[in-house]
């Protein structure tokens, strides 16, 4: 029943995993079964292929996307402790090596894998703030000022723990750097041609511009709202069940929902003077 | 004291030397049409004379409409825009009204991008938003074309 076994090389992300790996794929088109099995690795996929990706022709994009989204943590490469010389745990000791010298911050890691989430979009953005203030504040530069050779280690990873941390908080910026991460990407070509949808964003934005009344302008912040929680409700969906081109269109519509809400916040800035 | 208070005014040029290119991010031609657009406004989009051209631009969630006047001798005779976005965009549509007015249908589709940018000195990471001026001219004479082509009609009036 199984088809035979197809030798896929992938190029994953650059941002989490900097090299190839030779994938060895089995495809058993009946049963839209999948599995996956790292030569030089510990990847290893066995699962189901949803519907949508079955369709598709076993190609690299297709897999890339949905091995990615099942491993995590476990794909760093090894490392060792530039100090003491042992090796170091890549979750655990991320930062800082047991032997509590800090760390410089590997090149292949994802902005999920550094606050130790998965590369997933519904995440707890509270715990991702109390991971923020927690790493910050261990390895804020200040700290090191009289050890030259950590210091610059230390401001090093603070810079980008920030970037990390201001990229993930947003739904937005979450959403289009996950999508990077799964190759694709959101640009000027990408066409957007629901005149219906671009109408309605273009009455809501005259509305605004034209509001001179905060309750008016309180009404279109509260149905607003509604469409940005759909947005995101709608995003949790669609990248957990690997539907990449849903979760594009559905991003794109958050950010001219995001605009919106940031005219809002203009707006009451002004009235406050 | 007095001294103290003389050195603003000595280095003032020296320091707005300095300041002067981190402030002007925009090119003074953008910047124009930034603050005093040209031909902002609404035409009546069900006139069959109006082409409306509705765009938006995905990556920055800019939302651009340009519309055009034509007269019986297929030249645009009046052009107003709309635009929610950053002001390169506010001034490529701006300067897009300004370009297609007295034009004729067919020499308004020759009107390129890149005629665009360069007109407003755009730096390359705002190069889109003069291709989304060049899409709502070619959008909003789609618009016009669909409107008075007799096969098209037909089709809608028997529907």
């Amino acid at each position: 029943m199984a088809a035979p076994m197809k030798v896929v090389s992938l190029t994953l992300a650059p941002r989490l995993i900097t090299y190839r790996f030779q994938l060895f794929v089995s495809f058993s088109r009946n049963r839209h079964h999948l599995s996956v099995a790292g030569t030089n690795c510990n990847i290893k996929y066995d699962g189901m292929v949803s519907g949508s990706d079955a369709r598709l022709k076993p190609n690299k994009c297709q897999f890339r996307a949905r091995i990615l989204l099942r491993c995590h943590s476990g794909l760093l490469k090894e490392r060792k402790c530039w100090k003491c010389g042992s090796e170091t745990n890549n979750v655990s000791e991320l930062f800082f090596c047991n032997c509590g010298v800090i760390q410089s911050i590997p090149s292949d890691i994802s902005y999920f894998q550094a606050f130790g989430f998965k590369p997933d979009f519904s995440l707890d953005t509270e715990a991702l703030s109390r991971s923020y203030k927690e790493l910050q504040r261990n390895i804020h530069p200040d700290k090191y000022n009289q050890r030259n050779e950590e210091l610059e280690m230390a401001a090093e990873q603070s810079s980008f723990i920030n970037k990390a941390y201001f990229t993930l908080l947003k739904p937005f910026s979450r959403g289009l750097y996950l999508l990077e991460i799964l190759g694709e990407k959101i640009d000027e070509e990408t066409a957007y041609v629901d005149q219906d949808f671009l109408l309605h964003i273009m009455e809501i934005n005259e509305e605004l511009s034209e509001a001179t009344d905060k309750k008016q302008v309180e009404k279109i912040e509260e149905e607003n709202s509604v469409e940005l929680k759909k947005c995101v409700d709608e995003l949790s969906e669609t990248f957990n069940k690997g539907d990449i081109q849903q979760a594009k269109a559905t991003l794109i519509r958050l950010k001219y929902f995001e605009n919106i809400d940031d005219k809002v916040k203009a707006f009451y800035r002004r009235s406050m003077g | 004291m007095a001294m103290i208070r003389n050195l603003g005014n000595i280095l003032k040029p020296t320091l707005e030397r300095i300041v002067a290119p981190q402030v002007a991010l925009y090119h003074k031609n953008v910047i124009d049409h930034y603050e005093n657009p040209r031909n902002v406004g609404s035409l009546d989009k069900n006139d069959k004379n109006v082409g409306t051209g509705l765009v938006g631009a995905p990556a920055c969630g800019d939302v651009m409409k340009l519309q055009i006047m034509v007269d019986e001798n297929g030249k645009i005779i009046d052009a107003k825009f709309k635009t929610f976005g950053c002001g390169s965009a506010i001034a490529s549509s701006s300067l897009a009204t300004e370009w297609v007015k007295g034009k004729s249908i067919d020499e308004a589709v020759a009107i390129k991008n890149t005629d665009i940018a360069k007109e407003l000195c755009l730096p390359p990471v705002k190069l889109h938003c003069s291709m989304l001026a060049e899409d709502a001219i070619k959008a909003a004479l789609k618009d016009y074309k669909i409107k008075n082509d007799p096969e098209k009609q037909k089709a809608t009036a028997s529907v």
